[in-house]
């Protein structure tokens, strides 16, 4: 739908349809680009920087920029094309009609959080949750040396916030530093060994083929019976299932 | 309608001295409390008033006292809070404020977030009484925020399960302030808690959840819905389809829209308008940035009356300008 759209205002001077894909890792987004076929710009936001920027949790969301950077008009969370009265929505503001501004309330500056939280740190410089929040505030404006200093500060006080050692993995992922990402990844897994989310990171990283263009889960299920996992109650349900866990055997949910 | 009397009149001057800097109550960092203060207090420096962050211990209703009792000069809280604490009412039954004053309103949605892990095997909130056992997460007493502890108690309890009624059910219940190492550690069943757009510590709380959990929104039932709204004046509304991981189609509950500014009424008044013009002056930066901040016609539903000195400010530069000293408490 999008490229249709994209099409249809190709030729309107001054508007450009550029598409952006939050992925972790940019063979997935090269590979839904060239499956769907789109013939307009694609940027990869690997960071998610789009959360930590405009609130977005979520896909599908729209966003118009004037000439000059300006955001002028956002529908988060569940915009979507197909729908005739979306796509009438996006026709209008295309049109320059930007009266279905729907201001969509999430952060403040960035610059604002940052010296707040620094003024907060300077009565407390030890406490954890206030270093935490101002490394994520860091990684947020891109300042990642700064946030992978900040969440090596974290552990220190904290050894074992998961939280900290996945960011440092993913800040250190989009460096290039994939040995020293996957490193810290296990790290966090020596002090969480329950925690699923930093071993399925590293799987993504040693196994890309296993999780693009298609999520494997029996790779997922293999490599758990592999590595074996402390306490099986706390992965997925879909992973629980296929490891015969009939504790989950009657949940209607499947994910 | 006339003006009430406080009905506490140990401040009626200002408890601050010339020399000292103005106070704006501040909540923990991460909390929307806490940034909106931020954003205020930059905005309002900018405009050469100089707003010192102070904290406060117990939570939402010291601050809200802290600016009736003098001890802050500006605080924050929502729309609903400063209305019941001005009126006595709700969350704030039996303890009035009556020297509340609005400043200013900054949009920004909230809503009650009831939320079951699969394997809890919860469908409704009407299953909970009939539950045994389960990890409640939820704001109790004693927590930051009275409003959101009396709101989730009513919610709950509008399905016949209120927080302390399921503890003696063999649940643990457990203040929302533990919910971060619970459900890093999937060590939870149920949790009940704001869901808002703001960053921080409460927006890692659900996006952690959701990521690591799979759960089952749940949605307030349209008698509790009306309950709380005929008894409370809580809006209802939905959190959208695909806000976080597990909303797949709006999940109907009671929401919030706006924040207010508020001082006492002992504020100075040429404080009082300089502090409002910040904030209108700033709307430019702020509402691109989502919090969207719209001073021109935030205050005329609002539940407390508006400061005399905005109020004349305005009708001078030609705006229409309600007083709401009608909203004054019986």
């Amino acid at each position: 739908m999008w490229q249709r759209f994209h099409e249809r205002h190709a030729d309107k001077p001054g508007f450009a349809l550029v598409g952006v894909a939050i992925d972790a890792l940019p063979d997935g987004a090269r590979a839904f680009t060239e499956q769907s076929g789109c013939t307009f710009p694609m940027a990869l936001d690997s960071r998610n920087l789009l959360n930590a920027v405009l609130g977005v949790k979520t896909v599908t969301n729209a966003f118009l920029l004037d000439e000059e950077g300006r955001l002028r008009w956002q529908h988060l969370h569940g915009f979507r094309v197909a729908r005739p009265e979306m796509l009438a929505m996006a026709e209008r503001v295309v049109e320059g009609d930007l009266e279905e501004f729907v201001a969509s309330p999430g952060v403040v500056q960035e610059s604002l959080e940052v010296e707040s939280l620094r003024a907060e740190l300077a009565d407390r410089p030890d406490d954890a949750d206030y270093v935490l929040m101002l490394a994520e505030a860091l990684g947020r404006e891109g300042r990642d040396e700064e946030a992978l200093q900040t969440y090596a500060r974290v552990l220190e006080l904290r050894p074992a916030d998961s939280t900290a050692h996945y960011a440092t993995g993913s800040l250190l992922l989009a460096a290039g530093r994939t040995d020293d990402a996957v490193a810290a990844w296990q790290r966090g897994l020596e002090v969480d060994p329950m925690n699923f989310t930093l071993r399925k990171q590293i799987w993504m990283v040693q196994f890309p083929d296993r999780f693009y263009p298609e999520i494997d889960m029996a790779f997922q299920v293999e490599q758990i019976k592999k590595e074996g996992f402390p306490d099986l109650s706390k992965l997925p349900i879909s992973i629980r299932r296929e490891l015969g866990d009939h504790a989950v055997d009657d949940l209607a949910i499947d994910v | 309608m006339s003006e009430p009397a406080p009905v506490d009149n140990r401040w009626s001057e200002p408890s601050r001295a010339p020399d000292q800097p103005l106070r704006i109550a501040t909540a923990e960092a991460g909390t929307p409390e806490w940034y909106l203060a931020a954003a205020v207090k930059r905005l309002a420096g900018e405009a050469g008033i100089e707003l010192e962050p102070k904290r406060f211990e117990g939570g939402e209703a010291r601050r809200v006292a802290s600016v009736h009792e003098g001890m802050a000069e500006i605080g924050i809280a929502l729309v609903e809070t400063a209305g019941w604490a001005y009126r006595a009412e709700s969350a704030y039954d039996g303890w009035r404020h009556t020297s509340l004053r609005a400043i200013a309103a900054i949009e920004q949605t909230q809503w009650l977030g009831v939320a079951a892990r699969w394997e809890a095997r919860v469908g409704s909130l009407e299953e909970l009484a009939e539950a045994r056992g389960l990890r409640l997460l939820v704001p109790l007493p004693g927590g930051d925020s009275a409003s959101w502890t009396f709101l989730a108690a009513e919610a709950l309890a509008a399905h016949g399960a209120r927080p302390a009624q399921l503890a003696e059910l063999g649940w643990r219940v457990e203040d929302v302030s533990a919910a971060g190492r619970r459900v890093r550690a999937l060590d939870f069943d149920l949790l009940v808690a704001p869901i808002g757009p703001y960053r921080g510590a409460q927006a890692r709380l659900w996006q952690e959840a959701s990521a690591l959990a799979s759960l089952r929104f749940l949605p307030l039932s349209e008698r509790a819905l009306g309950r709380l709204e005929s008894e409370h004046g809580v809006g209802r509304g939905s959190l959208p389809a695909d806000y976080l991981r597990g909303v797949d189609e709006p999940v109907p509950t009671i929401r919030f829209d706006r924040w207010l500014v508020f001082a006492s009424e002992r504020l100075e008044d040429e404080v009082a308008v300089a502090v409002a013009r910040a904030l209108e002056a700033g709307r430019s930066r702020l509402a691109p940035l989502h919090a969207s901040l719209d001073p021109l016609r935030p205050l005329d539903d609002v539940r407390i009356p508006v400061h005399r000195a905005v109020v004349r400010d305005r009708r001078e530069r030609g705006l229409e300008a309600r007083d709401n000293l009608s909203q004054a408490p019986a």
